[in-house]
């Protein structure tokens, strides 16, 4: 295609393709390019039809923060009687094993970098699902207040995947027996 | 056919990993695989790390199909992380540090051994067998991610402790053959890997980091062994070179030592705390350690630190019981134990403990890695000088903590008049640079980018019995042969001048082997009247069974070839001085009768 055929059929998506216009924009000005939607590699995972798992995503997370944390046993257990110092002992681990189970399913992370406290300005394109607003909120952006929770989101979702038979579908953590 | 990736693949005692990149990219960019597998009982998670343990399921496990993997169903074993798991509960069916057991002499490793010391009733694999599984495995899940791309084609590097004997090699390429990883398979030192790790990190600047007469110190602890290995820089027409001068003895000395005796100790202050943890208990305090470690091991780390053993049964909170651990002391215990400050002229120490012999391995008895760290420097100076790296590079998790990286550089620096080694530029992975590095090396090799040049770091000698006749009572002296010297590259072919040495038809005739670290000097056919135990360590003996007929007399008069292959195999034949017959030597992995 020749340059001037190319610039017109530029002209003309740019004109009406909104998305084109932003993805074209640094060319011109020079930043740098926004990130690419990750290009699913071809060879990585071709999706392979599966079976619907026999039991859901909600058991299985659940299972697996037994499994690993040993969350259900803790939150199972009234801990009224206890000492502060003898649920701080075991609550320790427990926490610090969730934690590896979040960062390894959901990968979470603030959805503002910015320290709590600090005052943030929102302009009129703001997505309403991700920030809430507080107080005496005006009709019209742009907003200026201070940030009092940096938000959380979650860079991925990726639980095991579950094979089992019906049965075992609600075995959240199976009884134990110990031989001698 | 022609490979579209090099693939590394990191076959740990503790740990396995993949890693792979494109061949055709002009930057190489190394990924590491996330190997599916199972973590508890029909659970299947994709992880970068495949724990190398093996459980072995009973009966009930497999019918309840609880072992299936994607690309196998009806499984009676389970390997990664949900053995890892079982190892704790049901330690008697599962097989761990299956890699320690393969450059072990004194068993058999083609027998069914392990797990070790299990009872008669369970099932059992050979050494070889679990390796082949945990590469079938690693296979299997490059297949299921890279369909078009077999595996069999790719440009495939397997690492290999530096200090793996010929034997302890051959085991691991009959067990990568075995798990359907191609012909051409490159095994490289792990030392090695990490450094080309490096290399891949910092692309064409590493260059302008080194200069000419560097020694780089690679300290490579995993989680079983520790391995050292020295690589200098020179320069080859303005161009700087890198060339692996030295690789240490095998050191079954480790990480999970380290967590062991942290644990030993911390159930030591249980136990004044009138707690006596139960065998249970023990391992979820072992577990508990290796937590505890990195943060008690972190220099700005708090001054204590609780470690607590959750109650067993559901009732969590009610069982748990926890002390609070000293910095300082795991200081003692860990730095001081196993990084002391020593002279350089200090011997590790020899006796074997007698209570880890039980466990079967040949574990160290001295524990502390900068006594054969001393020792191993010490072996590679020339006239009684050690050798003093200017440059350390660090592999193995173990090296996440500052505390002991510091430690190490202290007492090098006490060691040696003049600057201090340095440590390496750039980000190090610790976790996944073996993998990453094999994978960098298969792109280098292919787009002959740098290398690390070096040949055999030992030479080798084989044992023959003089002449004369036999004193009752007394074997013949023994004489060792040099058949391959220090440094021999890669695809290339020794003849081994020599006296003729007979061999009988029909029965096989067997050698005793040997190798050396520090005798660098010996050319192919030196013969040694006498050695010192610490110039000569004898490895597995080789063994040719000379077939009969083929019009081959009852005796045939032989000499040695010795060849090491393009991938860096070590191989011995027998040529025959009358016909143009010749036979391999393969090494007596047996156990002696």
């Amino acid at each position: 295609m020749g340059r001037i055929g190319l610039a017109f059929r530029f002209f003309f998506r740019i004109l009406f393709d909104a998305s084109l216009a932003e993805r074209a924009r640094p060319l011109l000005t020079g930043e740098a390019p926004p990130p690419a939607v990750a290009a699913p590699s071809a060879e990585v995972k071709p999706p392979a039809k599966k079976k619907p798992p026999a039991r859901s995503d909600a058991l299985n997370l659940l299972a697996m923060l037994q499994r690993e944390a040993r969350l259900v046993d803790f939150i199972q257990e009234p801990i009224a009687a206890y000492s502060d110092e003898q649920i701080g002992a075991a609550v320790r681990d427990v926490h610090r094993d969730c934690a590896a189970v979040f960062e390894r399913v959901f990968a979470l992370a603030p959805i503002r970098e910015e320290p709590e406290g600090t005052t943030i300005e929102l302009s009129g394109e703001f997505d309403a699902a991700q920030f809430r607003l507080a107080g005496r909120v005006p009709e019209q952006p742009p907003f200026r207040g201070v940030l009092a929770h940096h938000g959380w989101r979650a860079n991925k979702c990726v639980l095991p995947e579950w094979n089992g038979g019906e049965e075992a579908a609600s075995v959240i953590a199976p009884a134990v027996m110990e031989l001698p | 056919m022609s490979a579209r990736y090099a693939v590394g693949i990191d076959l740990g005692t503790t740990n396995s990993a993949l890693a792979y990149c494109a061949l055709d990219a002009e930057s190489p960019r190394v990924e590491v695989l996330n190997v599916p597998q199972l973590v508890a009982p029909a659970t299947i998670e994709e992880r970068p790390l495949l724990p190398s343990f093996l459980y072995l399921g009973t009966d009930a496990d497999a019918k309840a199909k609880s072992f299936d993997l994607p690309w196998e169903k009806k499984r009676e074993y389970a390997l990664g992380e949900l053995a890892r798991r079982q190892s704790a509960e049901v330690p008697t069916r599962t097989v761990a540090a299956a890699k320690s057991w393969l450059c072990h002499s004194r068993v058999d490793r083609h027998q069914p051994i392990l797990p070790w010391n299990a009872p008669t009733d369970v099932p059992k694999i050979s050494p070889v067998t679990a390796s082949t599984r945990y590469l079938a495995h690693l296979a299997a899940a490059w297949q299921a991610a890279f369909k078009s791309a077999p595996l069999a084609e790719q440009q495939v590097v397997l690492t290999v402790p530096a200090s793996f004997d010929p034997a302890a090699r051959e085991l691991t390429r009959e067990a990568a053959m075995a798990a359907g990883l191609p012909e051409n398979l490159i095994l490289l030192e792990e030392p090695q890997a990490a450094v080309y790790a490096w290399l891949a990190d910092q692309g064409d600047q590493w260059r302008k980091r080194m200069s000419v007469g560097d020694r780089l110190l690679v300290c490579d602890v995993g989680g079983g062994t520790t391995d050292f290995t020295l690589i200098g820089v020179g320069q080859e027409s303005g161009d700087l070179t890198l060339e692996r001068l030295a690789v240490g003895n095998h050191i079954l000395v480790g990480g999970d030592n380290m967590d062991l005796a942290l644990a030993h100790f911390v159930a030591g202050a249980f136990g004044q705390k009138g707690v006596q943890l139960d065998p249970w208990q023990s391992v979820a305090l072992w577990h508990s350690c290796r937590h505890a470690k990195e943060t008690l091991l972190d220099s700005n780390g708090p001054k204590k630190h609780p470690v607590a053993v959750l109650g067993r049964g559901s009732k969590l909170i009610k069982g748990t019981v926890s002390v609070d651990v000293e910095r300082e002391s795991v200081g003692e215990l860990l730095v001081d134990g196993f990084f002391p400050q020593c002279q350089l002229g200090d011997e590790p120490a020899r006796q074997r403990a007698s209570g880890f012999r039980e466990l079967g391995l040949p574990f160290e008895a001295d524990t502390a890695i900068t006594r054969h760290l001393a020792a191993f420097l010490r072996s590679q100076g020339q006239t009684g000088e050690a050798v003093q790296p200017t440059h350390v590079l660090f592999n193995g998790g173990v090296f996440k903590s500052a505390l002991l990286r510091e430690r190490l550089f202290g007492v090098l620096a006490s060691w040696f008049a003049g600057p201090p080694p340095q440590p390496m530029a750039g980000n190090q992975d610790l976790d996944f640079a073996v993998a990453r590095g094999a994978a960098y090396y298969g792109y280098a090799k292919q787009r002959k980018a740098v290398r690390i040049r070096g040949g055999t770091a030992r030479s080798y000698y084989v044992g023959i019995e003089t002449a004369g006749p036999a004193i009752p009572g007394a074997g013949r002296p023994l004489r060792a042969l040099c058949v391959v010297p220090f440094g021999m590259e890669e695809g290339t072919e020794n003849d081994v001048p020599s006296g003729e040495i007979g061999l009988v038809v029909g029965e096989p005739a067997q050698f005793r082997f040997f190798s050396s670290a520090v005798r660098k000097d010996d050319r192919p056919g030196t013969l040694l009247p006498s050695w010192s135990e610490t110039e000569l360590t004898e490895t597995d003996a080789l063994v040719a069974t000379l077939p009969k007929g083929e019009g081959i007399e009852d005796y045939v008069p032989v000499r040695f070839q010795s060849k090491i292959t393009e991938m860096g195999m070590f191989e011995l034949w027998c040529q025959s001085t009358i016909s143009p017959h010749r036979w391999k030597l393969e090494f007596s992995v047996r156990e002696e009768s």
